[in-house]
């Protein structure tokens, strides 16, 4: 119950239309959103994130309506990493993560809530992520995974250790090693059990099924699927929506999602994409 | 624990060194100059009246006026940059500067044809250009910087970009206004104008340093209460949205903000170069980034620098005066480029 998209519709010019019947992200589980470049996903995301965009329809975070809240509210309530590239950002770690901190601290103002320190201490976020050693670098001077890895540790620092609260996540491990991002999903999962919902954007398809135990499967601006992995991750249904050729194996917990790239089973799908070295 | 609060409330100790130089350096800075009353303070010499005029009416109040007057703009630039997001970005991009150029190189020429009544101008306009020059100037910028904001202004708040656009290409509009006027100036006007240009505080006196400093006070304060917004607004505009800040409110608070400070100054004391882009980078290259302690050290790198830039203005050529423009660029200039070539961040 914690984000209901209600009959959504957005358009970008001629060229893209986004149109969502009815869809649920709950709480207690991690999303993946998945699907080809351009089949909506981040756009899909922006609108969860209030961000004021001219759609039609409702979107409801944590039952209200997200037209209704300000945007401190809303800060309160989810927090976003983008997967823009700063050009310029001469802060170090430390007082980045730490921007993450506005709106409780504006809400500690306003007295509008009791404010407390809910364990999320930066040097405990610095520690869990491997990033003390980084903390009084310059943002500027880091590593692509990194930086990556910082902007997550700024939006887990916006949760403030509430429960009840929201994620959004675009391509949150798109620059990590294994290693580090196995450290991200950890904390996650820890999230996830604490009662916390989460949507990313994802497009690794092993990783999503690794990670994620919810789906939401999109194609040109169109839900095309949505639920657990039985429902989502079947091969026709990826292979409809990715347009090339699939084929699972192993079963379980983790299956391996591989494109079959041999020439015959292109040409008796008839795909769009031709699949040229094998 | 420990460490959440000293990373987020200590003041480092190395940032009392600039305060203390500072307050080393204006009772200096009385001393040299045209006139000897200076010598005399400094030897002890019994002070005739004269001497304690140039002294207490003349000197002090331009010293003051020029350490508040770049303490401002380098809040105004560190502001600037945090808002375009660049580093070489500088207040006069919102369009004050070039503005009040063009109307106090209108005001220049106007008021000597007036006085040679070669000129006919509406009472109310004459009457404004010949008692209150710098009001003037100063509405010049203003309405330029208007202008500047109401192109950059899209439905949903200002854009950086077409900002920036609009700002470029009313700078070269007003540019050329400016351009027209001093081809048709003579002489002596083009000796005004040009001195102008560079840059004096030859017109401080305590009228002027109060309302400036009040003001200047004013401003900072309201600067360094925005200073989170600022360390936001550096994660670009989503992102500040997206962690609860209002960008768009902030962003017209401090567009105003750093126009009503270039125009104050500018109209005062004329152009005055490279203070507002040097300024951050010192503060930032010797201290840190964020804004609590950035707004705090570039103002004194501001204030510094010009009060040196102008105690040399004053003294280097006695009898004359240099512009300061000279000396801000002469100084600034090379010290810049020492520090962009030794630092490391800046090598990306």
């Amino acid at each position: 119950m914690s984000i209901n998209i209600t009959d959504l519709h957005f358009s970008r010019g001629e060229r893209f239309q986004l149109h969502v019947d009815r869809l649920e992200i709950p709480k207690r589980k991690l999303t993946a959103i998945l699907g080809p470049s351009g089949a909506g996903k981040s756009t899909l995301l922006s609108l969860i994130t209030g961000e004021d965009l001219p759609y039609t329809g409702e979107i409801r975070l944590q039952n209200k309506d997200i037209r209704q809240l300000s945007v401190l509210q809303a800060a309160c309530m989810r927090s976003v990493m983008r997967s823009e590239e700063l050009a310029w950002l001469p802060l170090t770690v430390g007082e980045v993560i730490e921007t993450g901190a506005y709106a409780a601290e504006q809400k500690k103002k306003s007295r509008q809530i009791n404010f407390e320190q809910t364990g999320f201490q930066i040097n405990k976020l610095l520690k869990q992520f491997d990033l003390t050693h980084l903390s009084k670098a310059s943002f500027d001077t880091l590593s692509s995974g990194q930086k990556q890895r910082v902007q997550f540790v700024r939006a887990l620092r916006q949760s403030n250790g509430q429960a009840s609260f929201t994620l959004l996540l675009d391509e949150p491990f798109s620059h990590q090693d294994p290693g580090h991002a196995l450290l991200m999903i950890q904390a996650l999962q820890q999230y996830r059990e604490a009662g916390g919902c989460c949507a990313m954007v994802l497009h690794d398809l092993n990783l999503a099924a690794q990670v994620c135990n919810h789906f939401i499967l999109m194609k040109e601006g169109e839900v095309v699927a949505s639920g657990d992995a039985n429902r989502v991750m079947i091969p026709e249904l990826l292979e409809e929506v990715y347009e090339i050729p699939f084929e699972v194996h192993g079963s379980g917990l983790l299956p391996v999602y591989q494109i079959n790239s041999s020439p015959a089973s292109i040409n008796n799908k008839k795909l769009k994409y031709e699949v040229g070295y094998v | 624990m420990e460490n959440t609060l000293t990373l987020k409330n200590r003041i480092p100790r190395k940032l009392w060194i600039l305060p203390a130089v500072m307050s080393v350096a204006i009772p200096f800075a009385i001393f040299p100059g045209a006139s000897e009353a200076g010598l005399k303070l400094l030897t002890g010499t019994a002070l005739d009246e004269s001497a304690r005029y140039i002294l207490w009416e003349i000197r002090l109040p331009r010293i003051l006026f020029s350490v508040v007057a770049g303490m401002i703009l380098a809040v105004s630039g560190v502001i600037a940059q945090s808002l375009f997001r660049n580093p070489l970005a500088e207040p006069g991009l919102v369009g004050i500067s070039a503005g009040s150029m063009t109307f106090a190189v209108f005001g220049i020429i106007a008021s000597h044809r007036l006085l040679a009544g070669e000129l006919v101008l509406p009472g109310w306009l004459a009457a404004l250009i010949g008692n209150s020059f710098v009001a003037f100037a100063f509405l010049g910028g203003l309405l330029t910087s208007w202008l500047v904001m109401a192109f950059g202004k899209t439905a949903r708040g200002y854009s950086m970009v077409r900002l920036l656009l609009s700002g470029i290409a009313i700078n070269a509009f007003t540019m050329a206004f400016t351009g027209f006027m001093i081809f048709l100036a003579d002489d002596r006007e083009l000796r005004d104008i040009t001195f102008w240009s560079l840059g004096s505080f030859g017109a401080a006196n305590w009228n002027s340093f109060s309302i400036l400093g009040v003001s200047g006070l004013a401003a900072m304060f309201v600067a360094f209460y925005f200073h989170k917004e600022l360390d936001l607004l550096l994660l670009g505009e989503k992102a500040a949205n997206d962690s609860g800040m209002n960008v768009s409110r902030v962003r017209t608070i401090l567009l105003i903000l750093i126009s009503l400070i270039q125009g104050l100054v500018i109209a005062w004391s004329g152009m005055i170069s490279f203070i507002a882009l040097v300024a951050p980078h010192l503060g930032r290259l010797s201290f840190s980034a964020s804004h609590r302690l950035l707004l705090a050290s570039s103002a004194f790198y501001g204030g510094l620098l010009t009060l040196f830039a102008d105690t040399l203005a004053r003294s280097l050529a006695a009898p004359a005066e240099l512009p300061l423009g000279i000396l801000t660029g002469l100084i600034g200039a090379p010290y810049f480029l020492m520090l962009v070539r030794r630092e490391v961040k800046y090598e990306h």
